[in-house]
């Protein structure tokens, strides 16, 4: 892995990439966030509305996913078959929470004994998404063991404190996209419910962010990072800002390019 | 070579016969015997899972035939075996896979089991909510499908 500069082309997919992981993150975010959202009520009125303002979106924003996973796998192989090796299961788990999530728009209204399983579905489901991504940043950030562009870690090479609170930060971060969207979207009560739970989860978030910006201060997280030459990359001022997006975006571009080196 | 030969074939032949289900069915509507016609409204009965078929034998026939390579004269597929992967982590994802997806596909089967059952209960109108993302609302009631709660008497 020499000190070379990425090359034109590289750069022009990473941006691309980028655009994309930004989209993917705030339009799938509020849906899954909606998702959880959803868990946390009982009022039949208040979950019919919160599906009724997903269900025309929900999908075509699933499909950001699609377009990062076929552009990573297409300019960034290496980065491609290391990320999908060292979360194997995460992103197992992932696909079955977008499964059951996305299966609870058609069947919740096909049979109300069975109304309960797919709710659950529905909420558990996006939980589950949205931990699995915020654990995954987490775990590229502190760095995963690659030795010869392959991955080396194990099945839960990935698991570490650090990539459990990225993955509770990406959970409330979701959740207060998804507040968000229900204030736009939705009038009444469930509008003031939402309104409600915005204070809480920016302050959680924030709490959160806190708490790992502290911790990457300490650069001994980078003891195994993928980018060891970068160490300062974590801190850099364009990091300051507050999405939580941003983050990840940035952080997923520059594991890409020190993997495609 | 069984597999993919016989697989092509299906998936053709699932495909001819909805060319052929579809373009009679124009042919009786245009001569207005389409909802008379006992013996055509029973084969479009029987040809409901022709899509569901025509995927699969399209699958087996892809899969099964481009061993022994994964990208066609340049990786071989033992050499794409993921080196980080045990075979018990194989076996465990492919396992749940099964799972999920049968307990899925048997619900979906028994709910569109049940819209068949059913039958059209209304006149035909425009229903609001019904989405890409909804197929089976375009199968249901206007009421039910913007997702106002289940309808009566079910």
């Amino acid at each position: 892995m020499s000190a070379m500069d990425p090359s034109t082309l590289a750069l022009f997919w990473a941006g691309i990439l980028g655009c994309a992981i930004l989209l993917y993150v705030i339009l799938d975010g509020f849906d899954l966030g909606v998702g959880m959202l959803f868990g946390t009520t009982r009022d039949e009125g208040y979950s019919a509305q919160m599906m009724g303002t997903l269900a025309p979106f929900w999908d075509g924003n699933e499909t950001w996913l699609v377009v990062i996973g076929a552009g990573l796998f297409a300019a960034f192989p290496d980065a491609y078959a290391v990320l999908l090796s060292a979360f194997y299961f995460p992103v197992l788990l992932m696909l079955f929470g977008l499964i059951f999530r996305g299966i609870a728009f058609e069947f919740r209204y096909r049979s109300e004994r069975m109304r309960p399983v797919w709710d659950w579905g529905f909420f558990l489901g996006s939980a589950v998404v949205a931990f699995a991504q915020g654990a995954a940043v987490g775990a590229m950030i502190r760095g995963i063991p690659v030795t010869n562009g392959q991955y080396v870690g194990g099945p839960f090479g990935w698991l570490h404190p650090f990539a459990i609170l990225t993955g509770i930060g990406l959970v409330l971060g979701y959740a207060l996209l998804g507040a968000g969207w229900l204030v736009l979207k939705s009038k009444g009560e469930l509008r003031d419910w939402a309104y409600r739970r915005v204070t809480w989860l920016a302050v959680g978030v924030l709490a959160v962010l806190f708490l790992a910006f502290t911790v990457t201060f300490d650069y001994s997280i980078f003891a195994r990072s993928n980018c060891p030459h970068d160490p300062g990359a974590s801190s850099s001022p364009s990091l300051a800002c507050p999405p939580w997006s941003a983050f990840w975006w940035e952080r997923a571009a520059s594991a890409m390019e020190c993997h495609s080196q | 070579m069984v597999i993919p030969f016989f697989g092509f074939r299906i998936m053709v032949g699932m495909g001819l016969i909805m060319l052929a289900v579809s373009r009679l069915g124009c042919w009786l509507r245009f001569r207005g015997r389409l909802e008379t016609t006992r013996w055509y409204l029973w084969g479009t009965f029987f040809a409901f899972p022709s899509g569901f078929i025509a995927v699969l034998s399209g699958w087996y026939t892809a899969e099964v035939g481009r061993q022994p390579w994964v990208v066609y004269g340049l990786l071989r597929t033992r050499d794409a075996v993921t080196p980080s992967l045990t075979t018990g982590d194989v076996v465990v994802s492919l396992a749940s896979y099964v799972l999920v997806y049968a307990f899925i596909y048997s619900f979906g089967v028994y709910y569109i089991y049940k819209l068949l059952r059913q039958g059209p209960t209304a006149e035909a109108k425009a229903i609001p909510g019904a989405t890409a993302s909804r197929p089976m609302a375009y199968a249901d009631l206007a009421e039910t499908a913007t997702g106002g709660g289940l309808g009566s008497g079910r």
